[in-house]
């Protein structure tokens, strides 16, 4: 099968030189033994990446159930998102639509098939949008199937696409007066070469007597997080940057302080 | 299977598949995403594990690819996976021009393909697979699946015979598109 032009390409191989041998003491294999052999439902993708050997982080990834997309980064700011600002902007729903018309529709899930694991799509549609500055943040959901979708698009430039979710999850709906946190913690996506650098972000649904959700930076600034339609959403530049405690408004006025950095 | 089984056996697959795993990822995606996606893959086989056959390089593989697959879907639309080739020059010994003229004909070659051509033959070229194993991976017959190379590789010799200029045309042509 193999002729003198193949033999010729594997000189060309980019790996060819890679050494990466397992060893039964890695850390990263010790985290993936360390997850349960059935993922939960709302398990969150890797979050911060460590450079070298494979992310500590990664085993926490929901597998079976994940989507990133990374589209064409054209960032080039020495300002990391210098435009987000600590309130979400009003924009006019027309707006938001334009804005959110680059996330897709979908959220994948890998599944059984006859020859070996396939991807399928879930419908998921917006149901929050989060907007700061040149700075889109956007929610969707379906059945069963959630994506958080990040869209940088700065005045004259052709818009930047992030997006991660999971498929063939657990969405119970919240009491009145609770949060669920769907996902929370650096997005791995949003660092590497011609980013503009880490984010932290959270997305959860929040119940019907839910008004505001306020949470601190761990400088001490305080960050609103969007509140809509049963859902909550909230990010900040930096990995590890928001701090795990939230003030929560009800509809009556009342606050309680919850934590919503941990997790279902 | 116990669980003391299971964690032998992902460690096994671990110990003896982990630079396989790790090539054939780092062949196809930027080099920061290399260790989640690796990490991906393996934790994809902890879960199921009563699934991985004895010869478990082209399931990890398969694996890898729909793991892939997911992270670089675009806006709905799939896109075949985009081999990357080596970026740097490869290192020429001296007197060996006639090699080095060869091996800019294959990278300009190369990068005339379809993703999809390029998969299949990275596929046996860089992954070292059989084509029983390699149309596993992609889930098609082996038949199928020779078709796929031999018809590659004649796409691959004849971009590798084009002038340069009519190859820097085609190139253009192809980013346009």
């Amino acid at each position: 099968m193999r002729s003198p032009m193949l033999d010729e390409l594997a000189e060309l191989d980019p790996a060819r030189e890679l050494r990466a041998p397992g060893h039964a003491d890695d850390d990263a294999l010790a985290q993936i033994l360390a997850q349960p052999r059935v993922a939960p439902a709302g398990e969150r993708r890797p979050a911060a990446r460590r450079p070298g050997r494979v992310a500590a982080a990664a085993s926490a990834a929901a597998a079976v159930a994940v989507a990133v997309v990374v589209t064409t980064v054209t960032l080039d700011s020495p300002a990391a998102y210098a435009s987000w600002t600590p309130v979400p902007d009003a924009v006019p729903e027309a707006e938001q639509e334009l804005r959110t018309e680059q996330c897709g529709a979908g959220a994948a899930e890998i599944v059984d098939g006859p020859d070996g694991p396939v991807v399928q799509d879930s419908p998921v549609e917006p149901v929050l949008v989060d907007v700061r500055g040149d700075y889109t943040y956007v929610v969707m959901a379906g059945e069963g199937a959630y994506t958080e979708c990040f869209v940088t698009a700065p005045a004259d430039e052709p818009p930047t696409v992030v997006t991660a979710g999971a498929a063939g999850v657990d969405l119970p709906a919240p009491d009145a007066r609770d949060l669920t946190t769907l996902q929370r913690g650096t997005a791995s996506w949003s660092e590497g070469d011609g980013t503009e650098g880490a984010l932290t972000s959270a997305f959860g649904q929040a119940g019907d007597d839910v008004a505001a959700v306020e949470l601190t930076l761990t400088s001490g600034e305080r960050v609103e997080a969007s509140v809509a339609d049963g859902w909550w959403a909230v990010w900040a530049p930096g990995g590890a940057a928001l701090a795990a405690r939230a003030e929560v408004t009800y509809t009556d006025g009342t606050t309680v302080m919850t934590d919503v950095m941990a997790g279902p | 299977m116990d669980d003391a089984e299971a964690q032998e056996r992902l460690t096994g697959l671990w110990v003896d598949h982990h630079e396989q795993v790790t090539r054939f990822v780092a062949r196809r995606v930027a080099p920061e995403l290399v260790d989640d996606v690796v990490s991906e893959v393996f934790l994809v086989a902890w879960r199921r594990l009563d699934d991985v056959p004895a010869d478990p390089r082209p399931w990890l593989f398969g694996v890898a690819r729909n793991v892939l697959a997911t992270h670089l879907r675009t806006h709905g639309r799939w896109r075949a996976l985009n081999v990357r080739i080596e970026q740097q020059p490869t290192l020429v010994r001296e007197g060996a021009d006639d090699v080095a003229a060869d091996r800019a004909d294959l990278r300009q070659a190369w990068e005339l393909l379809s993703d999809g051509d390029r998969e299949v033959i990275a596929l046996v070229a860089w992954d070292g697979l059989t084509t029983v194993e390699a149309a596993r991976v992609l889930g098609c017959r082996p038949s199928t699946f020779s078709v796929r190379l031999t018809r590659a590789r004649k796409r691959l010799l004849a971009f590798s015979e084009v002038p340069s200029e009519t190859a820097e045309v085609l190139q253009k042509l192809q980013e346009a598109r």
